[in-house]
C-alpha cells in the first residue's frame, strides 16, 4: 500500500544506505556549468528529479540544482548520470 | 517524371501551425452557400445550393469546375458554408469552454484572480513555456483551479456561480434561483468578454485564437473531393457518409429557421436548436458520449469526421503513418540450400514486373541496348525508355522495332530494365517484430513461382516452408540500394542486437549433419571427402589423411577444420555435453567438449552448441565477432553446405522402429506406472481419511494436488529414463534430440513411454461435469486417469478419454497463443511509440528528437549489444584464450 | 583478427605501462578492473602477450561502441517486444516455495511498463540483519511482527452474542494465537482500548473473553436489535492487534550459502502485500536490502533513482523467469526514459507516448481527435522532428542515417550532362560539392 503520507513522514537518512539508492551529490554552480557544457545541453533538456524526491529532500537541494548520480552499473562498473531538480 | 534526389529541399515542410478556424476564414474559403438539403434535381443534375453544388469542385470525369476552371485532375476542391440559424458549440472545444467559463467572471469576463497574481502568473508561465512545456501545462491547471474556486470577481466584485458541464455540449449554471442552461449565445457572449492578454493563462494562444470561435454560426462544408459520391455497378449514385450527415444538418437547420421565422413557441425553438447542436456534434464525432449517433436506415453508424481519422484504419495510422508502395511482390517461399545466405531466388515472372530505372551512361550503354532489344516480355529486358532529349516516355509493350529503339539510346536516357541477378532487394516476412524481419538480399532470377530462401536465414524471419509467404521490394534509387547493401544485407545481421548472439545459423538438419560429420567414429573415404568438399565449393589441396592404410581415410574433424581460420582457438561444451556425457575437460573421452586450436578441431563434436542459431558465444558467433561478418557468411555458405551434404551421404530418417522399445522395457514402464498409482491411491485415501498433513499456507486439497502432481512428474521422468535406456543411441530420433536439432527428451518420452499429465490452467484437468471430468468416471474420482493423466504413448496410441484430455490441453495452448499475440502486439506498439525517437548522438549520449538527453552514455558503457559477447563489450577471458602466452620460466616451474 | 582492420599500427609499439594507462582512460571501469586482475597483474603471461591483449581490448571496446545515429530506442522496443510472444500468460507459484501466487511473464511485464499504481500481486523480500538472519526463531519473530493481524485472525469462530443480553464472547484459537505470537493479555488490552465495555478473561484454556457491552456502544434502545450486534461483532473482528499495514502474510524462507567453504543457513521473509516505509523501520530487518515489487512505492520512499534501478531489476527478473535473453542495455534505456521526468511514467497514452511535444505523434498514437482539437486551442506548432511526424510528412526521420545533415547534392541530370560535355566528351565523374548544411 503506497503511503500517501510523504510530507508528514520524518526525514529518514537510512534510505541513503539502501542498496537501490545510488550516491547523489549536488553540483556546485561551476561544476554544473561545466557539465552542461560538456554534454552540450540546456538545463531543460536534462533528466529531472522532483524537489519532493526523498533523496533530494535529504540533500536539501533547490530547484535548478543539478544532481550528480553515481550508479553502480552492470555494464560499465560505474556510471554517472545527471538530473536537474524541478518543482512539481 | 521526377526522380528521387532532385530538388529535395524545395519540398521540405518545416513546421505546421495548429489553430482554431476563425469565422472570417470560414467565410473567405467558402465558394458557395448551402441553403437546401436536396442533392439532385429530378433530371439528375446537382441542386444549386445543395450539398452537391458544382462549386464544391469538379469530381466527375470531364467536368469543368465553375470556380477554378480545372478538370477534376487539377481542381483542388472548394469549401462551402452553411449559415446556422442559431450558433452551435463545437464539441472537443467545449472542454476548453468549460475551463474558461469556470475561470472567468460571468459579468466582466476577467480572469478570476487579483491583478497582481495575474501579472505574476503571466511571467512564470512565459518562463515555463519556453523550457518546460509539461510543467507549463501543470501550472496552467493549477491557475485554472485557483480561478475556478474564486466565487467573487476580484475586478467587478460580482458573485460567481458553479458551472455544470455535460459532455459534449451542455452547460448549466447553478444560480440561486435554480439551475439554468447556458445557450451557445450566452456562452459566446461570455467568451467574447475575455481579454486577449488573459487568454494565455487560460491555455489559449491569444495570437492565434479567440475563445468565441469555439461557438460557430457558420459551418464550413468540405469540398466534394473530401466526400466523393461513388457510382455503383447498378448505375445508382451512392453518397459519402459525410454528405448524408450534412444533409441531416441542413434539414435540422432549416427546421430551426422555419420555427424562428414563424415565431413558434420558444420551447419548440429550443428543442430544434438543441437537435441541431447534437447533429453537428455527431457530424464531428459520431462516437461522442450522450449524443444520438447518426445512422443509416440500416442502423449502421455513419463514419463522420473523427471516425475518418481514428484507429488502425483511420487517416493517421492507416494512410499517413502506413505507406503503400509500388515495385513490390509477394509469393510463397521455399528452401534452397544451394544459394548463398545473401541471396534470394526470384521467379522470372516477378523479375519482369519489378523494374529498375537505369540511367544510361557511356559505360553501360551496350548493356542497356541489350535490355531494350529483348523487349518487355523476354527476360532480361526492359519495359520503358525515357528519352532525355525529348522528355518522351516510350512503352515497349506498344513498340515493334526494339532494334531501332536500342540504337537510338543516348547517354542520359533512362531505361526501365527488368530485375537482374545481383540487384539488391528488400525481403520481408510479417509480423515484422524486429529489424531482422526486413533484410537486403541479392537477386538470383530463377524458374518456377516461389521465392527461394537459404534455410539458414529462417531464424531472423521466423520463417518455415509450410506455406509461408514473403514480400519483396525492389529499390529504385542508387542511394537506397547502397544504403541497403551496406546496412541491411543478410550477412550484417548474423548477430542480433537483442542479446549479442548469432541469430542466423544452423537448425535442424544442419545440426544433425554437423554432428554426424564430426562425430568421433566418422571416417571418410577419398570419394566422400571430395564429394563433401565439392558441395562446399572448396578449392585447394586435400589434407593428409588421418589413416593411410589399408586405405586412405579422413576424419570429419579434419574436413571441418579446413574452413576454420588458421589462428582460431576455441573451447566449450557441446550440446550433447549433459547426463552421462557431461565433461568439462580437454581430455574428454566422450567427444562432448570442443577444443579448437589454431583452426584445428581437435576434439568434440559440432552440434547446436557450436554451429547453431541463437546460441551466444558459440563457434559461429565468435568467428563473426572476431573475423568479421563476411568470414562468418563464408562459413555459412561453405562449411554448412557440407553438413547437409553429410546427411545426403548417410541418410537421416525415422521410422516406427525408432520409437519402439522391447517388451521387457514396456513392462518395466508399466510397473513404474503401477507403483506410482498405488502411492497416489494411498495419498487419496489419506486425504479422505483426514490423515494428510497440509503444506503450510496451503489447503488440504491444494496439498493433495501438489503431491499427486509431484509424483506423476517423477513417474514421467523415470519412465523417460527407462525408455531411453533401451533405445539405440545412434537411432536418428535420439541423435536429433541429443544434438539439439529437433525434439527433446520430453518428446521422445511421449512417443515411446507415456504422455504424462495433461495440464489445463496450471492444474490437473478438473472441469467438465459437476464432480468429474467425463461421464466415464465415478463422481468425485481423484485418481490420475480421471483427471487427465495419460499413460498411453504415441507409438501405441491413446484411449478415448486420453485423447480428450490431450486435446483439452492442446486447445488451451492455442487459445493462449492467440491471446498472447494480441497483448504483446499492443505492448510492442506502445513501447515503440514511447522509444522510437531515441538515438545515439555523435557524442555517445542518447537523445530524443526533441533534444532531451536520456542517457549520458548509451547502456552506460556505450557498447552496442549487437557487437558484444553476449552482453560483454570486451571478453577478457576470450582475449587471454586467443593471445595469452605463458611465460617460459613459469612453464618450467 | 580482422577487428584490427582500420586501426593499423595504433598503439602497437607503446610500452606496457603506457598501454595500461591508455586502457585505464579509455575502457569502462568494469572492463579495466577485469583486465587488471586477469592480465596486468597476471605474472604467468608474457609481457608481449599482455601488450597484445590490452591493445586488442582497447580496439575491441572502441569497435563495439554504438554508432552515431543508431536507433537504440527502436531496437530496444523490438528487443523487448519480439520475445513477448514467447512468454507465459499465467500466474505461477513462486519458484521454489510454492506458497505464493506471483504474477509473472507477459502480464507482469505489461504491468511494469504500464507503471500500474499497485502490482496485482504485491510482494516484499525482507532480508534480515546479521543478528537475525541465522536463526529461524528470530526470523519467525520478525515475520510475526510484520503480519498485519486483527482479532478475527485468531478467532476460533465468530463472536457469540444473544440479542437482548449486552454481552459478547470471543472464542480464541490457541494454536493460531501461538502461531501469530499473540497473548490473551494483548487481546484484552486491545479490547479495553477500544472502549467497548468491561472485558474479562472467562477462561484461559480454551481462551475465552467476555465483553460486557457498555451503553455507550450499545444504547438500550438497540439492545434487542441483532443488526447492532452484528455491526459490533464486525468492529471487534477488525480490531488491530499487531503488524504492518498492508502485509497480509509473511513466510520464512531459508537459503543455504557457502561462506569460506562452510555451508551457512540464512533466513529471510517473503510477504504478501507491501509497505516499504514501515517495514524498513522494523528492528532486525536489513533496511539496506528490503525489496518490494511496487515501483511507485519505491519511488516515493527511496526516490526516482531507486525506482529506475527497481524497474531494471524487475523487468530483468521477469525475463529471466521466462528464460528469455534480452540485453540489459535495452532495459536500462527504457527505465531511464520512464523515469526521465522525475516520476515513474507509463509508456502509454498517459505517459511517455502521450507527453511527446509533437501533435501528430500523439494523434497517431491514441485519442486522435482530442489531440488535434487541443493542439489547435493551444496554438501548437508541429515542428516535424520525431519519427512518426516525419513519416507522416513524407520526410526523412532524424535517426539512423537520417542524422547526417551534411550532404553533397548531386546535380540534376541536365547540369551533370552539361558539365560532362564541356569537360570531356566521355563524361567524367561529377565533382563533389558540399551543400548547405
Ligand atoms: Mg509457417
Ligand atoms: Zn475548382
Ligand atoms: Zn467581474
Ligand atoms: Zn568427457
Amino acid at each position: 500500500m503506497p503511503s500517501k503520507t510523504r510530507s508528514k513522514k520524518r526525514i529518514d537518512y537510512r534510505i541513503l544506505e539502501h542498496e537501490l539508492v545510488p550516491q547523489h551529490r549536488v553540483l556546485s554552480f561551476e561544476e554544473a556549468v561545466e557539465v552542461l557544457k560538456r554534454l552540450g545541453v540546456k538545463p531543460h533538456q536534462l533528466p529531472r528529479i522532483s524537489i519532493n524526491d526523498p533523496v533530494v529532500r535529504l540533500l536539501g537541494a533547490k530547484p535548478g540544482d543539478i544532481i550528480e548520480i553515481k550508479r553502480r552499473s552492470p555494464t560499465a562498473g560505474e556510471a554517472t548520470y545527471y538530473r536537474i531538480v524541478v518543482v512539481f | 517524371m521526377v526522380y528521387i534526389g532532385e530538388d529535395r529541399e524545395d519540398y521540405i515542410i518545416k513546421s505546421i501551425v495548429m489553430r482554431m478556424l476563425p469565422p472570417r476564414e470560414i467565410n473567405k474559403m467558402a465558394r458557395v452557400t448551402i441553403t437546401r438539403p436536396e442533392l439532385y434535381e429530378s433530371d439528375g443534375s446537382p441542386v444549386p445550393g445543395g450539398p452537391r453544388d458544382p462549386h464544391f469542385g469538379a469530381i466527375e470525369p470531364g467536368e469543368i469546375c465553375p470556380v477554378c476552371g480545372n478538370t477534376r485532375e487539377h481542381c483542388p476542391g472548394h469549401f462551402g458554408r452553411l449559415e446556422l440559424a442559431r450558433p452551435v458549440i463545437v464539441p472537443y472545444y467545449s472542454d476548453h469552454i468549460y475551463y474558461m467559463l469556470q475561470a472567468t467572471c460571468r459579468v466582466c469576463g476577467r480572469l478570476l484572480l487579483p491583478q497582481e497574481k495575474i501579472d505574476r502568473y503571466k511571467i512564470i508561465l512565459k518562463k515555463l513555456k519556453k523550457r518546460w512545456p509539461l510543467l507549463a501545462e501543470a501550472f496552467l491547471k493549477e491557475v485554472r483551479k485557483e480561478a475556478a474556486a474564486t466565487m467573487e470577481c476580484p475586478h467587478c466584485k460580482s458573485r460567481q456561480f458553479k458551472i455544470r458541464y455535460i459532455r459534449p455540449i451542455l452547460f448549466y449554471e447553478e444560480r440561486p434561483e435554480g439551475e439554468t442552461r447556458l445557450t451557445p449565445i450566452d456562452i459566446r457572449e461570455r467568451l467574447e468578454a475575455i481579454r486577449d492578454d488573459e487568454l494565455e493563462l487560460l491555455g489559449m494562444d491569444p495570437e492565434k485564437n479567440r475563445p468565441e470561435w469555439a461557438v460557430i454560426s457558420t459551418l464550413p462544408v468540405p469540398p466534394l473531393a473530401v466526400r466523393p459520391p461513388i457510382t455503383l455497378e447498378t448505375g445508382l449514385k451512392s453518397e459519402d457518409d459525410l454528405t448524408h450527415a450534412l444533409v441531416e444538418i441542413i434539414r435540422q437547420n432549416k427546421r430551426l429557421s422555419n420555427l424562428i421565422e414563424s415565431s413558434a413557441p420558444e420551447t419548440m425553438i429550443e428543442d430544434a436548436w438543441l437537435a441541431l447542436q447534437f447533429v453537428i456534434a455527431a457530424y464531428i464525432d459520431n462516437e461522442l458520449p450522450n449524443i444520438y449517433p447518426l445512422t443509416h436506415k440500416s442502423q449502421r453508424m455513419m463514419k463522420t469526421l473523427a471516425q475518418r481519422l481514428k484507429g488502425k484504419e483511420g487517416r493517421l495510422r492507416g494512410n499517413l503513418s502506413g505507406k503503400r508502395v509500388n515495385f513490390s511482390s509477394r509469393t510463397v517461399i521455399s528452401p534452397d540450400p544451394n544459394i548463398g545466405i545473401n541471396e534470394v531466388g526470384v521467379p522470372v515472372e516477378v523479375a519482369k514486373v519489378l523494374t529498375f530505372p537505369m540511367r544510361v551512361t557511356p559505360y553501360n550503354i551496350e548493356e542497356a541496348r541489350r535490355y531494350v532489344l529483348n523487349g518487355p516480355y523476354k527476360w532480361p529486358g526492359a519495359t520503358f525508355v525515357y528519352k532525355k532529349r525529348t522528355g518522351k516516355q516510350i512503352d515497349l509493350r506498344f513498340q515493334r522495332n526494339y532494334k531501332q529503339l536500342a540504337e537510338s539510346l543516348e547517354v542520359g536516357d533512362i531505361v526501365e530494365r527488368h530485375m537482374i541477378d545481383g540487384d539488391v532487394v528488400l525481403f520481408n516476412r510479417q509480423p515484422s517484430l524486429h529489424r531482422m524481419s526486413i533484410l537486403a538480399h541479392k537477386v538470383r532470377v530463377m524458374p518456377y513461382k516461389t521465392f527461394r530462401l537459404n534455410p539458414l536465414v529462417c531464424p531472423p524471419y521466423n520463417a518455415d516452408f509450410d506455406g509461408d509467404e514473403m514480400n519483396l521490394h525492389l529499390m529504385r534509387s542508387q542511394e537506397a540500394r547502397a544504403e541497403a547493401e551496406e546496412l541491411l544485407l543478410v550477412e550484417k545481421h548474423i548477430r542480433t542486437p537483442r542479446y549479442g548472439g548469432p541469430i542466423i545459423g544452423g537448425r535442424q538438419d544442419y545440426v544433425s549433419g554437423a554432428y554426424l560429420l564430426t562425430v568421433k567414429n566418422r571416417l571418410l573415404t577419398e570419394k566422400e571427402v571430395i564429394d563433401l568438399l565439392g558441395a562446399a565449393g572448396y578449392k585447394g589441396e586435400l589434407p593428409e589423411p588421418a589413416i593411410l592404410a589399408p586405405r586412405k581415410l579422413w576424419t570429419g574433424k579434419q574436413i571441418v577444420s579446413l574452413f576454420l581460420p588458421d589462428d582460431f582457438n576455441y573451447t566449450g561444451r557441446a550440446k550433447i555435453n549433459s547426463g552421462p556425457l557431461a565433461c568439462d575437460s580437454i581430455d574428454c573421452l566422450h567427444d562432448s567438449y570442443i577444443a579448437i586450436n589454431r583452426g584445428k578441431l581437435l576434439i568434440g563434436v559440432f552440434d547446436k552448441a557450436a554451429i547453431g542459431a541463437e546460441v551466444p558465444e558459440n563457434v559461429l558467433h565468435k568467428i563473426a565477432l572476431e573475423y568479421g561478418d563476411a568470414k562468418a557468411r563464408e562459413l555459412l555458405d561453405t562449411m554448412y553446405k557440407m553438413f547437409i551434404r553429410m546427411l545426403d551421404l548417410r541418410g537421416l530418417t525415422i521410422s516406427l522402429s525408432d520409437i519402439d522399445i522391447p517388451r521387457e522395457a514396456r513392462e518395466e514402464i508399466q510397473k513404474l506406472i503401477r507403483e506410482a498409482k498405488t502411492e497416489i491411491e494411498k495419498l487419496i485415501s489419506d486425504y479422505r481419511a483426514g490423515r494428510l498433513e497440509p503444506i503450510p499456507g496451503r489447503t488440504l486439497e491444494e496439498t493433495l494436488e501438489q503431491k499427486i502432481i509431484g509424483r506423476l512428474n517423477s513417474l514421467f521422468s523415470e519412465a523417460g529414463k527407462t525408455a531411453t535406456k533401451y533405445m539405440d543411441p545412434f537411432n536418428d530420433v535420439f541423435v536429433m534430440a541429443k544434438t539439439g536439432a529437433r525434439g527433446s527428451e520430453v518428446n521422445i518420452t511421449q512417443m515411446v513411454a507415456l504422455l504424462g499429465q495433461q495440464v489445463v490452467r496450471g492444474k490437473r484437468v478438473s472441469r467438465g461435469f459437476r464432480t468429474r471430468t467425463l461421464a466415464h468416471f465415478k463422481p468425485g474420482d481423484l485418481s490420475p486417469e480421471a483427471k487427465g493423466f495419460v499413460k498411453g504413448n504415441f507409438r501405441y496410441g491413446l484411449r478415448p478419454t486420453e485423447v480428450f484430455f490431450h486435446a483439452a490441453a492442446g486447445r488451451e495452448g492455442l487459445v493462449d497463443t492467440a491471446v498472447k499475440t494480441s497483448q504483446s502486439g499492443y505492448m510492442q506498439r506502445r513501447l515503440m511509440n514511447a522509444e522510437q525517437d531515441l538515438y545515439v548522438a555523435y557524442d555517445g549520449t542518447v537523445r530524443d528528437s526533441y533534444g532531451h538527453l536520456v542517457q549520458v552514455r548509451y547502456g552506460e558503457d556505450g557498447a552496442d549489444p549487437m557487437a558484444t559477447y553476449h552482453g560483454k563489450a570486451v571478453n577478457v577471458d576470450r582475449l587471454i584464450e586467443m593471445y595469452g602466452e605463458i611465460r617460459e620460466s613459469t612453464n618450467h616451474r | 583478427m580482422s577487428v584490427e582492420q582500420g586501426f593499423g599500427t595504433l598503439y602497437s609499439d607503446l610500452p606496457l605501462e603506457e598501454l595500461v594507462e591508455r586502457a585505464r582512460q579509455i575502457l569502462p571501469k568494469y572492463i579495466y578492473d577485469e583486465l587488471e586482475e586477469k592480465v596486468i597483474k597476471n605474472e604467468k603471461l608474457t609481457e608481449n602477450s599482455k601488450r597484445r591483449i590490452i591493445r586488442e581490448a582497447i580496439i575491441k571496446y572502441i569497435t563495439s561502441l554504438a554508432q552515431p545515429g543508431e536507433p537504440v530506442g527502436v531496437v530496444g522496443a523490438q528487443s523487448l517486444g519480439e520475445p513477448g510472444t514467447q512468454m507465459t500468460l499465467r500466474t505461477f507459484h513462486y519458484a521454489g516455495i510454492m506458497e505464493f501466487d506471483v504474477t509473472l511473464g507477459l502480464p507482469r511485464l505489461i504491468e511494469i511498463v504500464d507503471a500500474r499504481r499497485e502490482p496485482s500481486t504485491p510482494i516484499m523480500k525482507v532480508y534480515l540483519d546479521e543478528k537475525h538472519k541465522y536463526s529461524a526463531e528470530k526470523a519467525r519473530k520478525i515475520a510475526r511482527k510484520l503480519e498485519y493481524t486483527t482479532i478475527d485472525k485468531i478467532l476460533d469462530r465468530d463472536p457469540e452474542w444473544m440479542a437482548g443480553i449486552p454481552e459478547m464472547r470471543l472464542y480464541l484459537d490457541k494454536e493460531l494465537m501461538e502461531d501469530k505470537g499473540v497473548t490473551i493479555e494483548k487481546v484484552v488490552e486491545v479490547l479495553k482500548k477500544a472502549k467497548l465495555g468491561e472485558v474479562t478473561i472467562e477462561s484461559e484454556d480454551p481462551p475465552v473473553i467476555l465483553i460486557e457491552l457498555s451503553e455507550r456502544v450499545l444504547p438500550p434502545s438497540e439492545a434487542d436489535n441483532p443488526m447492532a450486534y452484528i455491526a459490533l461483532s464486525n468492529k471487534v473482528k477488525k480490531l488491530y492487534l499487531k503488524g504492518v499495514k498492508g502485509i497480509k502474510r509473511a513466510v520464512i524462507q531459508q537459503h543455504e550459502r557457502e561462506v569460506n567453504g562452510k555451508k551457512v543457513v540464512e533466513y529471510m521473509i517473503l510477504t504478501e502485500g507491501s509497505n516499504l516505509a514501515e517495514v524498513m523501520k522494523i528492528k532486525g530487518v536489513d533496511y539496506r536490502r528490503v525489496r518490494t515489487n511496487n515501483i511507485h512505492e519505491i519511488a516515493e520512499v527511496l526516490g526516482i533513482e531507486a525506482a529506475r534501478q527497481a524497474l531494471v531489476d524487475e523487468i530483468m527478473d521477469v525475463l529471466r523467469d521466462s528464460n528469455l535473453d534480452v540485453d540489459i542495455r535495452h532495459i536500462m534505456l527504457l527505465a531511464d526514459l520512464m523515469t526521465f521526468t522525475g516520476v515513474v511514467r507509463q509508456i502509454g497514452r498517459l505517459g511517455v507516448a502521450g507527453q511527446k511535444p509533437s501533435v501528430l505523434a500523439r494523434a497517431a498514437f491514441e485519442v486522435t481527435a482530442k489531440q488535434l482539437f487541443d493542439a489547435a486551442v493551444r496554438g501548437e506548432e508541429e515542428r516535424l522532428l520525431g519519427v512518426t511526424e516525419t513519416i507522416i510528412a513524407g520526410q526523412v526521420p532524424r535517426v539512423g542515417t537520417g542524422i547526417v545533415l551534411l550532404t553533397s547534392p548531386h546535380s540534376p541530370p541536365d547540369r551533370a550532362q552539361a558539365k560532362a560535355e564541356t569537360s570531356n566528351q566521355e563524361g567524367e565523374g561529377e565533382k563533389m560539392e558540399v551543400g548547405k548544411q
